[in-house]
């Protein structure tokens, strides 16, 4: 495992106020080589975003990291200080999210944002900062981009935000780049120009993705890897093929089941049934259980490990338990 | 023509842009511009498009939850666009809309039942002592438990809370729901639900829907017919096996080569469209998509193009197919 990029190990994310603590990211560990793309995908309240944030150290309010390392080139950034996160934090980690207004600076212009990083973090001239974010707009296909660097965000669609954002993210050169629901927000035809500049990106620096999203078409795609999460934790692992060609948590399955085809006509949709729970409202056993419909009592009360069914892939399924038989059924 | 249901002629909605000194009228947003299409009795009419292209406000425009600029809203024959006062509030009952984020169309105040109660006072439809049996009724026909009656919309989740959503357009038992973007809210899982829910009920109650949602593979689930608009004007309207199998309009076809599809072993020929939509207050001339369209040629920058018939329902607006 030396040539792993970033290896998260048992990470546990918690907020925390005087009388209680939640738990919203549980015992998570997975890893990314270099030049890989690994899609974490799940619904809202999974912890996906949480996880992307707890490698940043973004974490908002009263959470923190509980436990757990998160390895970076070798470093664990757990055990980082404030500085030295920073340092590495919008330089060889970068990061775009899902709605670029909320995280470009209203009353700067494109330019200042851009060189500001480089100039702080890479010692650069204005000069030479400039260069490099004119180079970075005209790669993201800005033909104008000596313009661009002299206007501000409100003069710009959301694809062009997006677009602005991926070349403010790329302009230090990251090994890594955690991309969170990228393109939830832009309409199809944007959110086609915006995956496929990922894509040149990825392949001209050999920069890692960790993409975090819940549409699985994206997933199919952009990524080489998976990591399907429920509830906090893990449920599959596995390459994006075996997801979805041998998708084996039955979370997974419902959730590919669900979504209607666009090639072809479905008399009617499968649904998992009842809600998403909260992390205040986790099940107790396995989390999928309640809404799960190949459940055995035992799912209830005992809560399963991962479980090897191929060649990097996992399931956290009592149903590929090596002693399956033993449990008994409904 | 009977069996439609509703005939939408022409619809027009202008928003002024208002500028200078003493605030005159510089210009308009053409938000829907001379749109038509018609909806056949419980059938699913799909109207699909990208942000700001003007399906939200074709769809509030049909209810006159907007004011028409021009056109005709025919339904059951009768121009809504041109009733006031009392026969408008009568004529609504007939056609009911459900709205995109359920928590902020319900009052947060209001318990479920007064919720779901609320349009049947309004309406006076039967007696005071039975409405309450009908909205237990309505509650179990959508699936929510009916003992959580006295509940309030924040203890419920974003897909229990379309059910309240639907529930409120159904106490009328109107003959058409406008359904804003009625699942783009809800996550995979729970949007299947709701769009089972809404087919059960058409099923049910010969409800007819127009269903507006820029989610190109849920449209193609729920209609049985689809159109496409682009920057206010209907660019294609066709059964959707049809629209989806063999798009004419360069956009449609442009549109759908861009949804992602959730295999990876499928390539697909993709059409990548250069640019953004342009501002509905100063739409190019000619074709709307003419600056975007990768087969414009000359006619396309002068002359807009007329909706043109290509057989059974499949209409077009383009000049490739004159």
């Amino acid at each position: 495992m030396s040539q792993a990029l970033l290896q998260i190990e048992n990470l546990k994310t918690v907020f925390e106020n005087t009388k209680s603590a939640v738990t919203v990211v549980d015992d998570i560990s997975f890893s990314m080589n270099k030049g890989e793309t690994l899609a974490l995908v799940g619904e809202s309240g999974c912890g996906k975003s949480m996880t992307s944030l707890s490698i940043m150290g973004l974490l908002p309010g009263t959470g923190k990291v509980a436990q757990g390392k998160i390895m970076f080139e070798g470093n664990d950034l757990t055990k980082k200080s404030v500085e030295d996160i920073s340092k590495i934090r919008g330089n060889k980690i970068a990061m775009i999210f899902q709605e670029p207004m909320t995280s470009l600076n209203p009353v700067l212009k494109i330019g200042d944002q851009m060189t500001e990083g480089l100039i702080l973090h890479h010692k650069l001239s204005k000069k030479e900062a400039e260069a490099r974010a004119i180079e970075r707009l005209k790669l993201v296909g800005f033909a104008r981009a000596t313009d661009i660097m002299n206007e501000y965000p409100h003069q710009l669609s959301g694809g062009m935000r997006q677009r602005v954002m991926i070349a403010m993210a790329m302009s230090t050169d990251p090994q890594l780049l955690i991309a969170d629901e990228p393109t939830t927000a832009l309409d199809v035809t944007i959110q086609a120009q915006v995956l496929e500049l990922m894509r040149d990106v990825k392949a001209e620096f050999e920069t890692s993705i960790l993409l975090i999203t819940h549409d699985l078409g994206v997933v199919a795609e952009m990524a080489d890897r998976v990591v399907v999460m429920y509830a906090g934790k893990v449920v599959e692992e596995a390459s994006v093929f075996d997801v979805f060609e041998k998708s084996s948590h039955p979370y997974t399955e419902g959730l590919l089941k669900s979504v209607p085809n666009l090639e072809s006509d479905q008399t009617r949709l499968y649904s998992i049934r009842g809600n998403v729970p909260t992390p205040e409202e986790f099940p107790i056993g396995c989390r999928f259980a309640p809404r799960c419909d190949k459940a055995m009592d035992h799912c209830f009360d005992h809560a399963p490990d991962l479980y090897r069914v191929g060649d990097r892939h996992q399931v956290r399924c009592f149903l590929y338990h090596p002693e399956k038989g033993t449990f008994s059924h409904e | 023509m009977s069996n439609h249901l509703l005939e939408v002629k022409k619809l027009s909605k202008y928003f002024p842009i208002k500028g200078g000194l003493f605030k005159r009228k510089v210009g308009d947003v053409k938000a829907v511009d001379q749109v038509s299409f018609y909806v056949k009795k419980g059938e699913t009419f799909g109207l699909v498009g990208e942000s700001g292209c003007g399906k939200s406000t074709t769809g509030r425009t049909l209810l006159r939850l907007m004011e028409p600029t021009d056109g005709q809203i025919l339904f059951n024959g009768v121009d809504l666009a041109t009733l006031k006062g009392e026969t408008l509030r009568k004529a609504r009952r007939d056609l009911q809309m459900v709205f995109q984020d359920p928590y902020a169309s319900l009052n947060p105040q209001m318990t479920v039942e007064q919720l779901i109660e609320e349009p049947l006072n309004i309406h006076n439809i039967g007696e005071k002592v039975d409405r309450k049996d009908r909205v237990l009724q309505i509650m179990d026909t959508v699936g929510l438990n009916k003992n959580f009656g006295g509940r309030y919309p924040h203890e419920f989740s974003g897909g229990q809370r379309q059910r309240i959503g639907i529930a409120r357009a159904l106490a009328l038992q109107p003959k058409l729901i406008v359904a804003d973007e009625p699942v783009s809210a809800l996550d995979v899982s729970i949007q299947s639900q709701v769009v089972n829910l809404m087919e059960d009920l058409q099923q049910e109650f010969g409800l007819a829907y127009v269903f507006i949602a820029h989610d190109l593979s849920v449209v193609r689930h729920i209609s049985d017919r689809v159109g496409v608009m682009y920057l206010g004007r209907m660019a294609e309207i066709a059964p959707k096996g049809e629209l989806y199998t063999k798009p004419a309009h360069p956009y449609t076809q442009a549109l759908l080569s861009a949804v992602p599809v959730p295999n990876p072993r499928l390539k697909r020929e993709r059409i990548i469209l250069k640019g953004d939509v342009p501002s509905p207050a100063n739409p190019p001339q000619g074709c709307a998509f003419h600056p975007r369209c990768p087969k414009a040629f000359d006619r396309c920058k002068v002359e807009r193009p007329e909706m043109i018939h290509l057989g059974s329902e499949h209409y077009v607006a383009c000049h490739l197919y004159d």
